[in-house]
């Protein structure tokens, strides 16, 4: 966890994420997930537009790129990504939410406040959608897209 | 033309219309500065009057981002490498680049105003279909997850099979339909120039079986034809020969 984060979490408890840095995750992640080529910004597009100025003034750590989202009990998690042509996209999507699933509801078991519950330990309904925007070969010297 | 994938489609989709063998140009650009065939560094269309924040792609211009093919993607600019409208655009003049070198130059000369009009009209139906569109969703058991195939990176599946096919250029893809609701029918209009002397019927028929392989694959269009007009021939120069090594 860096500087930021520490200072984002302080005064809670040591295992919960701040939605960024949730978003962080969740991007790390699906850059390991088969078929996944590339991840993109899945923000609304003046949300990330703020995010890319704030990122400029603080380079410590490139922003998530996955949507994270609290409304009225739900947590919405939202992700554009580019597909490996070589493989059927459907497949490679659900692969992708699966993952995002897993990893937030690990995040709830952590503890109160670390993934879908509120932060008074309510229950949430995680709704999970993923968005191929780009099926493409795979290229091994491609850097990421954040 | 260079092949992009030259693996044979699978199945024979049976009952598909036959192939219109004429249809409308797309909305073609005339004026302005236009280079000619010299692809893809000065693009066309982009001295037109107007060609402000509409004809840009998440801030690119087309050429821009033909300039940046060019210099082999280096230094690697992460505005444009994290825009999935830009990188659809590098897809399409990626493979457009070889076309502009074997056929076009030649036409070009032949006939310089109106390949030109032509090349502008291709270009500019590029910039329209790379940006985002509908989403198609894919189905998913559980009614809290929720996939989709973005309508541009459908089009750019099927144009990706268009130029895989020797002597084919693809103009320009629309499907007709709810696109956005599952299982809804849906008619996949494709057109394209040929190079001359082919037989328009064989390759559209091939055409056709590579758009219904790929959707297949990567969406859950349920498509129930695939149109195929041909709507403008060129013919073959020695450069073709050169870098096919011989024409199919």
């Amino acid at each position: 966890m860096t500087d930021q984060e520490t200072r984002a979490t302080e005064g809670t408890a040591p295992e919960q994420p701040t939605d960024a840095t949730l978003s962080r995750e969740l991007t790390r992640l699906l850059r390991g997930v088969p078929g996944v080529v590339d991840v993109f910004d899945a923000h609304p597009v003046v949300e990330a537009a703020v995010k890319v100025v704030a990122a400029e003034l603080d380079l410590r750590e490139a922003p998530g790129l996955v949507d994270v989202d609290r409304s009225e009990g739900l947590l919405s998690v939202a992700a554009h990504v580019a597909t490996d042509l070589a493989q059927p996209t459907p497949e490679t999507l659900a692969r992708a939410a699966a993952a995002l699933r897993e990893h937030v509801a690990g995040r709830a078991a952590a503890g109160p406040g670390g993934g879908p519950g509120e932060p008074g330990g309510a229950s949430t309904e995680v709704v999970v959608s993923v968005t191929a925007r780009l099926v493409e070969e795979r290229r091994e010297s491609a850097a990421p897209a954040e | 033309m260079t092949p992009v994938d030259s693996a044979p489609p699978p199945g024979d989709p049976e009952g598909l219309p036959d192939a219109p063998t004429d249809g409308d140009l797309p909305d073609a650009a005339t004026d302005g500065d236009l280079p000619g065939a010299d692809l893809p560094g000065d693009l066309p269309g982009d001295d037109l009057p107007g060609a402000a924040a509409v004809e840009t792609i998440d801030g690119f211009t087309l050429d821009d981002l033909a300039d940046y093919l060019e210099r082999g993607r280096s230094p690697r600019d992460p505005r444009i490498e994290g825009s999935a409208d830009c990188r659809l655009a590098l897809q399409a003049l990626e493979r457009l680049a070889p076309l502009s070198r074997a056929s076009l130059e030649q036409e070009a000369e032949r006939e310089p105003d109106r390949d030109e009009a032509w090349i502008a009209g291709l270009l500019e139906t590029i910039r329209g279909e790379v940006v985002g569109g509908r989403d198609i969703p894919v189905g998913h058991p559980d009614p809290r997850t929720v996939l989709s195939v973005t309508e541009a990176a459908a089009r750019g599946l099927v144009r990706r099979a268009g130029d895989a096919l020797d002597g084919v250029i693809l103009t320009s893809t629309t499907f007709d339909g709810d696109v956005d609701v599952p299982g809804a029918p849906v008619v996949v209009r494709v057109t394209i120039a040929a190079r001359y002397g082919l037989d328009l019927q064989r390759l559209a028929d091939r055409l056709r079986r590579q758009v219904v392989a790929a959707l297949a694959t990567h969406t859950r269009l349920a498509v129930t034809a695939v149109d195929v007009t041909v709507d403008d021939v060129w013919l073959a120069s020695d450069v073709d020969h050169d870098l096919e090594g011989g024409a199919r």
